[in-house]
């Protein structure tokens, strides 16, 4: 485990009484946390408990019950998509739109709300730390050195002759490993107060995933923010947070138990 | 040929015309398509529901009062509403209503658009006038507004990740929704911008027709088919934006979140 937040624990997000829904099943109730300034909070549990539905919960993205604040301000006060940059959650499945990397990295800079301007220097400087700038480090799924589709199950495949993933190169070319770090570089750019990531280096190599760690890691403690990280990997979990929280007390019809939170 | 210069047609004229249905039920035997019972069946539903049509439009027209027009007008639009819904592969509940409404204003306000304001009839629902534009506004907006709903939902159920990252990444509603919006609205919008381009070449268009048959100058005829043409694109357009900006304000709630669980696929 990384060396405790050597931060005062100014509270950043809190979560009071959350009830996480999937469509009329409820999976998760009475959920509490604060996340504080530069604490890296595991979640974890068993698969399919709902991970990604209270993530998706918080960020307001799907309805649920119980508050969410943001520096003592709820979404309502805040405004949702003002609340959801602040908040920002990054799905497991990358999600990039036809063009370039560069008009990806871009594009929230588009909405109307905003008001930083994008940093094409940061964009490289941050994908460059991801490992995208070298060639082929950490690649992990469709190479174009014949290797092809070989999917997320082929952890370790790496160097695959890969070219170097830049501002310009097509971003729905890219492999899912590559595509999921140009997301995460996405988030960054926004310095949000809260990241939410689900699964984030699930289609990484070992290498890449030390440099995502490393990139979070800098950013949270850097930007004084804070990050919810979905996992499964309870290593990882152990190695990268400051702390974890198992879901399984909070399944509902699952007994409530009193210590709920395993800190460092 | 009487003195308006319209040859009328008797029933015994009919039955002859209803010869070259033969033809296509001989085709279907001959070739085993097995169709002749549904051609039957849609030979006789064809003189049914018209000679149903002419007398209904013919007391309608010789009663000339406003609630019986009104009253035909409303059972148009249900009736293309439910039409217009009917043919599109995703769907919500309220889908049928946004339809109607939209049907309702863009077929009043263009039909009387036209009766009021460019053939100047008096009064304004002369159902002789009016009836007929209105059913050529609904038949093709219903056309335009199903393309338009079924492209919007299609969108949001194909593009439903990328849509929810732009929330995640602080979008508003309008600013995760505006590829697909401004997708259905031009799928819904783009038949009638094919029909304009080439009306007249292709075909002659079934008004027009219908007028010359019926005596009118071509010239006169054509006039009106221009103003039909206009009509029925202002109509289109008007109802495809209609029903994208009536369907989006469902689909994404207050909380700038897309509804997707209302979304029901068929």
């Amino acid at each position: 485990m990384r060396p405790a937040a050597t931060t005062s624990t100014e509270p950043i997000l809190r979560l009071h009484g959350l009830v996480v829904q999937a469509g009329e099943r409820t999976l998760l109730t009475g959920f509490d946390l604060t996340g504080a300034a530069g604490e890296l909070v595991a979640v974890t549990g068993p698969s399919g408990c709902g991970k990604t539905a209270l993530l998706r919960t918080i960020s307001g993205l799907q309805a649920g019950e119980g508050t969410v604040t943001l520096h003592g301000k709820t979404p309502q006060q805040l405004g949702w998509p003002h609340f959801r940059r602040q908040v920002l959650q990054v799905d497991q499945q990358p999600v990039l739109l036809a063009g370039t990397v560069q008009e990806n990295l871009q594009r929230p800079f588009t909405y109307g709300h905003m008001t930083a301007a994008f940093d094409p220097d940061r964009a490289s400087q941050l994908l460059a730390r991801t490992g995208l700038g070298d060639v082929g480090l950490g690649d992990v799924g469709r190479g174009n050195g014949g290797l092809g589709n070989v999917g997320l199950g082929s952890v370790g495949l790496g160097n695959v002759g890969l070219g170097s993933v830049g501002l310009g190169s097509d971003a729905l070319a890219l492999s899912v490993g590559q595509q999921q770090r140009v997301c995460l570089v996405r988030a960054l750019l926004l310095d949000p107060a809260i990241l939410l990531l689900d699964e984030p280096t699930a289609a990484l190599d070992e290498a890449a995933v030390a440099q995502a760690e490393e990139l979070v890691t800098d950013q949270v403690t850097t930007q004084r923010a804070g990050a919810l990280i979905v996992t499964h990997n309870t290593q990882q979990a152990a190695r990268w947070c400051d702390r974890q929280i198992d879901l399984t007390p909070y399944l509902a019809g699952g007994m409530p138990v009193g210590n709920r939170e395993t800190t460092s | 040929m009487n003195e308006t210069g319209i040859i009328e047609l008797t029933a015994a004229d009919l039955a002859v015309a209803c010869g070259l249905v033969l033809v296509a039920g001989l085709v279907s035997v001959g070739l085993k398509l097995g169709l002749e019972r549904r051609l039957a069946l849609a030979s006789v539903r064809t003189v049914v529901q018209l000679l149903l049509v002419g007398y209904v439009l013919r007391s309608i027209f010789g009663l000339g009062n406003l609630p019986a027009v009104l009253l035909l007008a409303m059972i148009m639009i249900v009736v293309a509403s439910r039409a217009a819904i009917g043919r599109v592969s995703h769907t919500f509940s309220g889908a049928t209503w946004q339809a109607f409404v939209t049907l309702l204003l863009t077929g009043l306000v263009t039909s009387v658009t036209v009766t009021g304001l460019v053939i100047k009839v008096d009064p304004l629902w002369e159902p002789r006038y009016l009836i007929p534009l209105l059913g050529m506004i609904l038949g093709n907006g219903l056309t335009g507004i199903s393309l338009c709903l079924d492209t919007l939902l299609e969108q949001l159920t194909e593009r439903r990740c990328e849509v929810e990252m732009e929330l995640a990444h602080g979008a508003t509603r309008w600013e995760a929704a505006r590829g697909p919006v401004r997708k259905a609205v031009r799928r819904g919008m783009i038949p009638i911008i094919n029909t304009m381009m080439v009306v007249g070449i292709v075909a002659l268009p079934g008004m027009m027709t219908g007028q010359i048959l019926a005596g009118a100058d071509p010239l006169q005829a054509v006039k009106y088919q221009i103003v039909i043409m206009f009509m029925v694109a202002g109509g289109t357009s008007l109802g495809s934006i209609s029903i994208a900006l009536l369907a989006y304000r469902r689909l994404f709630d207050d909380h700038h979140r897309l509804r997707y669980d209302l979304i029901r696929r068929r």
